[in-house]
């Protein structure tokens, strides 16, 4: 479903992504786990066709991120951490709308697609609230509505439940999960291993623009005889440096 | 370019500003309010002073002749042919009345002034009024126009009693005729009109563009709304040219109101002045406000895109607004050094620089009667070269991922 193919980025005086290859299948969760400034942001937004790679591509479902980039942001929903990323003087169903009116999605659906969304997020009692009167909890429901509202088949998770309460990234592990059993792709980036143990099925360490090590959990913890992620991985840091 | 998507990102922009206090306020409000609010208090507090000075008027009479006497006179043959009631007070320290505004003037009649007018000779008498008081000053005029009148009749009386025609006093006749007075009126409001519709033409789209455009891009980033947005189907020139329509739509939306403000003051300025506007022809050719218009409209295109490409490049609202706030100031100096310069002293130069030129045929096209067409041609031709050079030029930003995803 997603084949990353040696993807660089080069800014002015960095190098934030070196070198770049990992694959990601339907109905798989991929976790990129990288430290601060590891470019993990960098990679996601390359493959979201907002930064241009300066070397190597990548194909998500049939589409090349170069050659066809709205082709590929027809497949790809993102949920990027942080703020959420809403409109606060509209409404939660006409933030919806604009990104699906964005999507192209067929006018005469827009309004079956609404309904449906809201009763898959329980939406019911707010979609027709501002946003700014909304709790955080609410603007999250949002958001996801928001990323899948044009119905992708892959999902870029960008730090996402960074700065959110248990509740709220119990929310998003949840989504994560859904979108596993709808069999969509999904890459979910971390600096947190302890999360990313929990929800990915395989996963790729980044660290100084270079993916380091690829394999599933398990293969983790068998290479390196260790029970958690979170040793393995400061060992792997530690067997780099 | 793909006409739905930029409708989409239009109709949403416009939503979303048009629900936003500050935005209505800044951009619409204030523009429409301020000039005529401004011009209506000071005409207001003009017409209640002068209500204030003729209600109640109290002044205070002095002679070293039979004081008596004098107000007698005063009385019948003056204070009673005036409209408002006058009323002779007394009051031992009468300068300190009228410092006080207490009183509104002192009338001194020189001692022999009632045998003098008896004896047909010349009366003297002096108005004492207080120069720092406008109801002081407007309660004099009253008196001496009272006493002027008293005068002529006085004149009229001694003159036919001799039993010669009056008409002899008057050597010659003068008959202003209202032509004159028109083009002297018209010359003066086309002087102001051709300072203030040039500075607001200019000043207005970016000040009235500045809290879209902030929105815009600068605000997006800020919020975090940015990178959802360039994730979705149209390429990143339809959106940008949505914002751009919406910020160039607030900006004339700011222009209009404030013009619709100035015609708001038309109905509370001097009667005289908006009939020689209605009944002059030549006051301004419908032709040369067609042509404002088009500059207008291309200023207005101008200061979106060059607000759009400052707020595509800060980093955060706060920086976007430093970066704009000059350019209001920055803005107005064009209009400040053709003010100083004379129609005749306009060169073909002033005409190929952006801004300068549209104040300087904004000017010409309001003081001249007639139309030089090659200024017409070199200011739109060379203001639609500025304009698609802005366009590209924020365009061109708006691609700039270095710029749009800095942090
Ligand atoms: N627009 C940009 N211009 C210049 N340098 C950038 C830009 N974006 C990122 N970088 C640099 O590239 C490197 C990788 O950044 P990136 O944001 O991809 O890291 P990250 O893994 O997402 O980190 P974090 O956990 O802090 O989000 C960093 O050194 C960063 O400073
Ligand atoms: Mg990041």
């Amino acid at each position: 479903m997603i084949q990353v193919k040696n993807l660089k980025k080069k800014f002015k005086k960095t190098e934030a992504v070196k070198d770049i290859s990992f694959s990601v299948n339907k109905g798989e969760i991929f976790g990129l786990l990288g430290e601060n400034g590891a470019g993990k942001t960098t990679t996601l937004r390359m493959l979201a066709t907002m930064l241009k790679p300066t070397e190597g591509t990548a194909i998500l479902g049939d589409s090349d991120i170069l050659k066809d980039p709205s082709g590929v942001r027809k497949k790809i929903g993102i949920l990027f951490g942080g703020e959420t990323g809403l409109y606060d003087r509209l409404t939660a169903r006409e933030n919806i709308t604009y990104f699906a009116q964005l999507n192209d999605i067929d006018p005469k659906m827009l309004k079956t697609r609404i309904v449906e969304l809201t009763k898959y997020l329980s939406m019911e009692e707010f979609i027709d609230r501002k946003v700014a009167k909304l709790s955080k909890g609410m603007k999250q429901k949002v958001a996801i509505a928001r990323s899948i509202v044009h119905n992708p088949s892959i999902m870029l998770f960008d730090e996402a439940t960074s700065g959110l309460d248990i509740s709220a990234a119990r929310t998003i592990h949840d989504f994560i999960h859904q979108c596993k059993a709808e069999g969509k792709a999904v890459i979910f980036s971390s600096h947190s291993m302890a999360e990313v143990e929990k929800i990915c099925d395989r996963i790729g360490i980044i660290r100084r623009g270079q993916l380091v090590a690829i394999g599933t959990v398990e293969e983790f913890k068998k290479r390196h005889g260790m029970n958690n992620l979170e040793d393995t991985f400061i060992k792997m840091v530690g067997d780099q440096s | 370019m793909n006409w739905k998507y930029v409708w989409i990102v239009l109709k949403k922009e416009l939503k979303d500003l048009f629900r936003d206090k500050k935005t209505i306020i800044s951009s619409i409000l204030l523009p429409a309010l301020l000039f005529p609010v401004l011009m209506f208090l000071l005409v207001k507090g003009g017409q209640a002073t002068a209500k204030k000075a003729v209600e109640n008027i109290k002044i205070v009479v002095q002679s070293e002749a039979n004081i008596n006497d004098i107000k007698d006179f005063l009385q019948k043959e003056i204070l009673n042919t005036s409209k408002e009631k006058i009323q002779i007070v007394n009051i031992k320290n009468a300068e300190e009345a009228l410092k006080d505004d207490d009183i509104r003037a002192i009338l001194y009649f020189e001692k022999d002034f009632l045998t003098d007018i008896h004896a047909e000779k010349t009366g003297k008498v002096t108005i004492i009024y207080n120069t720092t008081s406008s109801k002081s000053e407007i309660v004099a005029n009253k008196i001496s126009q009272l006493l002027k009148e008293y005068k002529e009749r006085l004149i009229y009386q001694r003159i036919t009693s001799r039993g010669i025609d009056v008409s002899i006093l008057e050597g010659i006749h003068i008959t202003k005729k209202g032509i004159e007075n028109q083009i002297d009126q018209t010359a003066w409001l086309k002087k102001m009109l051709s300072f203030i519709i040039p500075l607001f033409l200019v000043l207005y789209p970016i000040a009235g563009g500045i809290p879209a455009a902030t929105d815009l891009v600068a605000g997006e980033k800020e919020r975090g709304t940015l990178e959802p947005l360039l994730t979705t189907q149209p390429n990143r020139l339809f959106i940008i040219t949505g914002k751009l329509i919406t910020v160039t739509i607030f900006s004339m939306i700011s222009v209009v109101a404030y013009f619709s403000g100035m015609l708001f003051l038309g109905f509370i300025l001097p009667k005289e002045i908006l009939q020689t506007l209605v009944y002059s022809k030549t006051f301004i050719a419908p032709l040369s406000i067609l042509l404002m218009i088009i500059i207008g409209v291309l200023l207005a295109v101008m200061a979106a895109a060059l607000l759009l490409t400052i707020s595509t490049f800060a980093r955060s609202f706060k920086e976007a607004q430093s970066y704009m706030t000059p350019l209001i100031f920055a803005s107005m100096i064009p209009t400040y050094m053709v003010m100083m310069w004379d129609v005749s002293d306009f060169k073909v130069i002033h005409f190929l620089i952006p801004i300068l030129n549209a104040v300087a045929l904004i000017k010409e096209l309001i003081i001249n009667a007639e139309i030089i067409w090659t200024h017409v041609v070199l200011t739109i031709g060379s203001t639609l070269l500025f304009v698609i050079l802005a366009l590209i030029y924020c365009v061109k930003m708006f691609n700039k991922e270095e710029v749009l995803f800095r942090s």
